[in-house]
């Protein structure tokens, strides 16, 4: 009887309050750009920012370190931190990418005529697709962070190829 | 009825009639014809009702009567400003009909959910009016997140409407809310305190009124809308394809 109490509080108080949270963090958000994006929109972040990623969690620049021979375990254990670190500021600034990417999107289907109503299916199925992956991902670095299983950042890369490719399909008509 | 809740009665009943006027005077009671009907009925409503002895049976109906009405007409009102909202983005109006269930569905969920919270009742509250309140406050939370829903929808595409559906929406959050927490107080406190409550929750209505009478105007009605975005085929395939290679890319990422 407590427990249900404490549900239907939680379901009354809580879901107003994160509505809310929600909506202010959304309004919030569209007044905060990305350092990587200007009012040009996606064709002008620079993809070299996502470069130094691949070697973040490489294994091969650990080896050395500890083939150095004043390397210490404490260094190990601060060289790993800093690098996850890093590697999740990066994340960040992609998970910003992706949903400046998909704003753009929804604007466009927004201001479109009712035939483009099919590709809102598209996009919500894309946004629950990120969200889902990029959770799984938090989590697969929760993991490593505590030594269990590894992160390979090529398909990262292989992203990055795709997304250059695209802006560069996109900028050649332009310079034609 | 204390003195304040006296004053903040007939200056509710006051704001409606002027809410009225303005929405014709401006020519708005055809587009906002859910908001006109509902504060139209309300009026007239409480000019019926108020030679009515407030301790005796026949008010009781009236008043039971009445507020079931406009729990009906407030459910009209949001899902009329639902489609008001959509109708000048078509692309979306078409996504909006066919989640408008869902979201009913999901507002409803959440509001069957806090059903129990005041389902003890306390000495001096009357079983039949508690149980009425229960079902108001549960329509008006279906309300409340509803249009909080509708907001979040039009923040997120984002959807820039006109400032008088701006004003609409506000209002009639305000109002929902207002009546919906203020009645669970109401079953929830003392009897001692629901006078302060009614006091409260009639001050609310007149803030929402005045928001409507204040901020619906006829330069509202322009549309602040993005201007020079067309349907554009390339540029939304070029960003499905980014947006598919990013979550292809991060499944695969995750699988490794």
């Amino acid at each position: 009887m407590h427990l249900g109490l404490v549900f239907a509080w939680l379901a009354t108080v809580g879901s107003v309050t994160g509505l809310v949270w929600w909506l202010i963090r959304m309004i919030l958000r569209r007044r905060r750009p990305s350092a990587l994006w200007n009012v040009e929109g996606p064709g002008d972040f620079s993809l070299d920012c996502y470069q130094p990623m691949s070697r973040l969690l490489a294994e091969d620049d650990f080896q050395f370190l500890k083939s150095q021979p004043a390397y210490r375990a404490a260094m190990g254990r601060r060289w790993k931190r800093e690098r996850l670190r890093v590697f999740r500021l990066y994340l960040g600034e992609l998970k910003t990418d992706f949903r400046h990417l998909h704003a753009q999107a929804r604007e466009l289907v927004a201001h479109s005529e009712s035939d483009s109503a099919d590709l809102m299916n598209v996009l919500m199925k894309q946004q629950i697709t990120f969200v889902r992956a990029t959770t799984a991902l938090e989590f697969r670095l929760l993991l490593h962070q505590i030594g269990i299983g590894k992160i390979d950042v090529a398909p990262l890369m292989t992203l990055i190829e795709a997304m250059r490719m695209d802006l560069t399909l996109r900028t050649t008509p332009h310079l034609a | 009825m204390s003195g304040a809740e006296r004053a903040l009665f007939y200056l509710n009943f006051i704001a409606e009639v002027i809410l009225i006027g303005r929405l014709i005077q401006c020519r708005l009671h055809q587009t906002y014809r859910s908001l006109f009907l509902y504060w139209l009925v309300q009026a007239l409503a409480t000019l019926v009702i108020l030679p009515v002895n407030i301790y005796t049976r026949p008010y009781l109906y009236m008043y039971l009567t009445a507020q079931t009405i406009f729990i009906l007409m407030a459910v009209f009102v949001v899902q009329d400003l639902y489609r008001i909202a959509l109708s000048e983005h078509p692309a979306v109006a078409t996504f909006g009909r066919q989640s408008l269930l869902a979201a009913m569905i999901l507002a409803a969920l959440l509001a069957l959910s806090g059903l129990t919270l005041d389902s003890t009742i306390l000495p001096g509250h009357y079983p039949a009016i508690h149980r009425f309140a229960t079902f108001e406050r549960t329509m008006n939370f279906v309300a409340l997140v509803f249009l909080l829903l509708i907001g979040g929808l039009l923040v997120w595409f984002p959807i820039k409407v006109r400032r008088n559906i701006v004003v609409y929406l506000s209002g009639f959050v305000l109002f929902s809310a207002a009546r919906s927490f203020g009645i669970l107080l109401i079953n929830l406190l003392p009897q001692a305190a629901t006078r302060l409550l009614s006091t409260i929750m009639l001050g609310l209505t007149l803030v929402s009124l005045l928001v409507w009478i204040i901020g619906i105007r006829p330069e509202g009605e322009r549309v602040t809308a993005t201007p020079g975005h067309r349907r554009d085929p390339e540029t939304m395939q070029r960003l499905n394809r980014q947006l598919d290679a990013i979550n292809t890319a991060l499944a695969r990422f995750v699988r490794h």
